[in-house]
Order: C-alpha cells, then structure tokens, then sequence
C-alpha cells in the first residue's frame, strides 16, 4: 500500500508541486490549503504515514496545527516536515522545539523533499 | 457688467459633443472589459494543462522542452511565462535548472536583453527580474548604462551580478548600490548589499570609511544594518569610523553604530576606543538600548558589568527592562533588589524579567 502524506500550503503553485512529485513517487496526497482543514481531517480520518506542512497559513498556521498533532495521542508520532520561507535561525528552532521532524526552506528542492519524506515514512 | 447672451444652438452643439464622447469612452472601456475576460477565460482553460506540462518534464530527466514548446499556442505560451516565474521563484536544484532551460526555450533571455536595450523603465525591471531568475549574464558595461535611473534598478542590477556569480559582482554592486549618495536603499537592495558582503564586510567598510559623511542618514543607517549583520571582517578592517559614529549627532545614527560595533567585542584594540560608561548615558533611550545590546554582545565580564551598572541607574523603565533582560542568566545577573529599597522602578523591572524569564521555556 502507498504511503498516504498529507499536505497543507496556502500557495497553490507549491501545494501543485509537492503534490505532483509526491505523488508521481507513488505515495497517495491529501491537499488542503489552510491549516484548520487539514487539522480537521487529521482528527476525522486515520492518521497519515507523514505531513508536510506550510507555517504561514490562513486560519491556523503550521506550527499551530503541528503543536495540535504532537499533542494528540493518535497522531503525535507522525513525521511531520514543515516546508516555509522562514528561514532565520530562530524561525527553525522554533519549528523544531515545536516537534518538527525536518525543517525545510522556499524556495525549494522538489527532489530533496521527496527524499526527505521517503526517509521518514520508510 | 453685460455678459453676453449663449446661444441655445450652441449649447445643445456642445451637449451632444459631451454626450458622444462619453458614448465613445464607455464603449472603449466595454470592448476593453470584453476582451480582457475573454482572455482571462482562454487562459484559465488551458492552465491546467499548461502546469501538468511543465510539472511532468521538469521532474523528469530529459524535458524536451523544445518538442513541448512547439505545440504551444500563443495562449498557452502566455500561461507558462507566468507558471514558469512562479515555479523560479519557488524552487531550487535539478528541477529549477531545467526550468532555466524552458526560459531559454521560450526566448525569454534575448527579448529580456532587447528590452534592457530600448524598453521603460518599468520593462527594463521586468527584464532584469527575468535574467535574474533565468541566471543569465549580462555585459555589466551594459548594466553599468541602464541601472542608473532609481534605486529599483541599480538594486535590481546589483542582484543580477550577484546571482549569476559574475567575478565582480561584489564591487560593481556595490557601487551600483550605494554609489549615488542621495539614494536610500529598498528592501531589496538592503538585501542584495547583504547578500553581497555577507562573508566578508571589509570591501564595504573601506568604502564606507570614506564615502559615508556624502551619504544621506537613511543609507548610513542602513549600510551599518547591513554590516551588522555580515560575518566578521577580516583583523584590520576599519571600524574606528563606526566607533566615531556613536558621537553623531544624530541618536538613530548612534544607535545603528553601537549595533555594528556589537559583533566586534573580540578585538580589543576597538574595545580600547569605545568609551562604553560614556554611551550608557547617551541622552536618547533608543540609543542606550542598543548600547546595551551591544555589551550584552560583547558578554565578557568587563562589559556585563558596565551593563549591570548601567541597568541599576537607568531612568527610563523600557531601557530598563531591555538591560535586564540582556544580564539575566549571564555571568554577571542583575543585582537583586533588597527590601526596602528606594528604587522601585527597577524592583519592579527586575521581577519583570524574571518572571518572564522563568515562564520562557528557552530561557
């Protein structure tokens, strides 16, 4: 079975992306472009094999959806990327104290991500 | 005084003028309206496929692009050049470099140099944004010639060099950035001057030694900026002309060079010639908190302590807290206040800090 990744960027030209090359890799993608639709499906569907996930959304921002999945029970162990444009030094801590498993800046690698995301998802 | 009669024939001439020239306006404006939907809709029907396109061949080893272009019609070439800076702008690696080549496919580098020939100013930008994200080499004599206007060009020259990594790109943009000592720099270019000088800032601060009393107080300003946020410079850069700069008479000067002078604390022979007692009662609080910043920088005991002195008798109670926060946890912790004492102030910013201080989970 194809690992299921879901995705959540407000930009539509990077969410089509990621999409496009993640999915070509063969895993199957779940696509919201905010934050409170993708932690609503996170919380009514079974947890994912990994997110990726944009910090400056709409609603609630990434790091505001990944405190929520480190906090659940279910989802708590789920890898999560954050893929952003904040790229100062404590923009990253923040994101890692928060419980992010990678930390990646735009503009971006599409095959380094892909790499990436095979790596946690195994 | 007689005004003469206006005849009723001439008056209903000029009505009807009116009246058709607003006919005609409005149905220029109409046409205008009609065709700009029509192509808003033909565009956004084939930007579907125009994107999986691109997405498909630009992950993919071999593109060909040229076959793809080919089959493109005028519409959908319309669609890509906007896809394409998009997509430019949003990634790197092996997937960006195969989208320079559908810029070049596309001939988007020979129209961006023609228009830096003869185009606007406003085109003339649109070019060098487009060679600047295709990488594409431009003759700087030709750079020289055209970003001269405004700020917006030379900044937009500058950044040309410096992403196509021409081997002069740090002189020649720096000229084109702060040559003109009547400009002020725009975000982009504060960012190209950083970019530039990020590794090593002496270039800049030779420049800067001579031509900065020519210069406007914003650029001063921001040129520190840019040094203060640079690596270090090499052991015998100037610095003595920021260290007379906390002397200008302007306090937004000062204040910029104490932040220059903060990652500097480890050459001692520049330490010698910053009268630090003396900047802690710069008569502007911006000033003084940027010297605090400066020694709470510096972090070596003489320094915190200067800075604790200056915490314990500062007057205004935001410099305060900022001096506080700066000692708090370091080698030298702010004295405690004691009961009883006559400064309530500073009883009062000391709890501040460490209450904030305990709560912070990174503290």
């Amino acid at each position: 079975m194809s690992p299921e990744i879901v995705i959540a960027d407000d930009d539509d030209t990077i969410r089509e992306l990621v999409e496009f090359k993640l999915r070509t890799a063969g895993h199957d993608i779940t696509a919201f472009e905010n934050g409170q639709d993708c932690w609503h499906h996170l919380q009514d569907a079974n947890p994912p094999d990994g997110i990726v996930l944009d910090v400056m959304m709409p609603g609630m921002t990434g790091l505001q959806v990944l405190e929520r999945i480190r906090d659940d029970d279910d989802l708590g162990d789920v890898p999560v990327i954050i893929l952003t444009s904040r790229g100062r030094e404590e923009h990253v801590i923040e994101g890692l104290e928060t419980g992010a498993t990678e930390y990646m800046t735009k503009p971006f690698s599409p095959n380094e991500l892909l790499a990436r995301v095979n790596r946690q998802v195994g | 005084m007689v005004v003469p009669p206006v005849s009723t024939e001439l008056v209903l001439w000029a009505s009807v003028v009116v009246l058709t020239l607003m006919v005609v306006a409005g149905f220029i404006t109409l046409a205008e309206s009609i065709v700009r939907l029509i192509n808003d809709r033909r565009q956004e029907a084939v930007q579907s496929d125009v994107r999986f396109g691109m997405l498909e061949r630009m992950t993919s080893v071999d593109p060909d692009w040229e076959t793809w272009v080919d089959g493109l019609s005028a519409v959908e070439r319309t669609v890509t050049r906007t896809q394409l800076e998009s997509y430019l702008r949003s990634t790197r690696g092996a997937e960006r470099e195969r989208l320079q080549e559908l810029g070049r496919t596309l001939g988007i580098p020979a129209e961006a140099k023609q228009t830096l020939r003869d185009g606007k100013r406003h085109k003339q930008l649109q070019a060098l944004t487009w060679l600047t994200l295709l990488e594409e080499p431009v003759d700087e004599e030709r750079l020289r010639s055209v970003c001269t206007a405004d700020s917006g060009l030379r900044a937009a020259g500058a950044r040309l060099l410096y992403e196509t990594d021409h081997p002069d790109a740090r002189p020649i943009g720096t000229d084109l950035l702060v040559g003109d000592s009547d400009t002020t720099l725009s975000v982009y270019g504060l960012d190209t001057l950083y970019l530039l000088h990020r590794d090593d800032p002496t270039p800049l601060l030779e420049r800067a030694k001579t031509a900065h009393t020519e210069w406007r107080p914003s650029l001063v300003i921001q040129v520190l900026t840019v040094i203060r946020h640079c690596g270090i410079a090499g052991r015998d850069a100037p610095l003595a002309w920021i260290v007379e700069l906390t002397d200008h008479d302007l306090p937004t000067i000062r204040a910029a060079a104490a932040l220059a002078l903060a990652p500097e604390g480890w050459r001692s022979s520049l330490r010698e010639t910053v009268d630090a007692e003396a900047l802690c009662v710069d008569p502007d609080a911006e000033t003084r908190r940027a010297v605090y910043t400066m020694l709470a920088e510096w972090g070596d005991r003489p320094a915190l302590e200067t800075l604790s002195e200056a915490a314990r008798s500062e007057t205004d109670q935001r410099s305060q807290v900022h001096a506080l926060e700066r000692l708090y946890g370091t080698a030298v912790s702010p004295p405690r206040p004691t009961d009883g004492t006559d400064d309530e102030d500073y009883d009062r910013a000391w709890r501040w800090v460490r209450a904030n201080k305990e709560v912070a989970p990174s503290s």
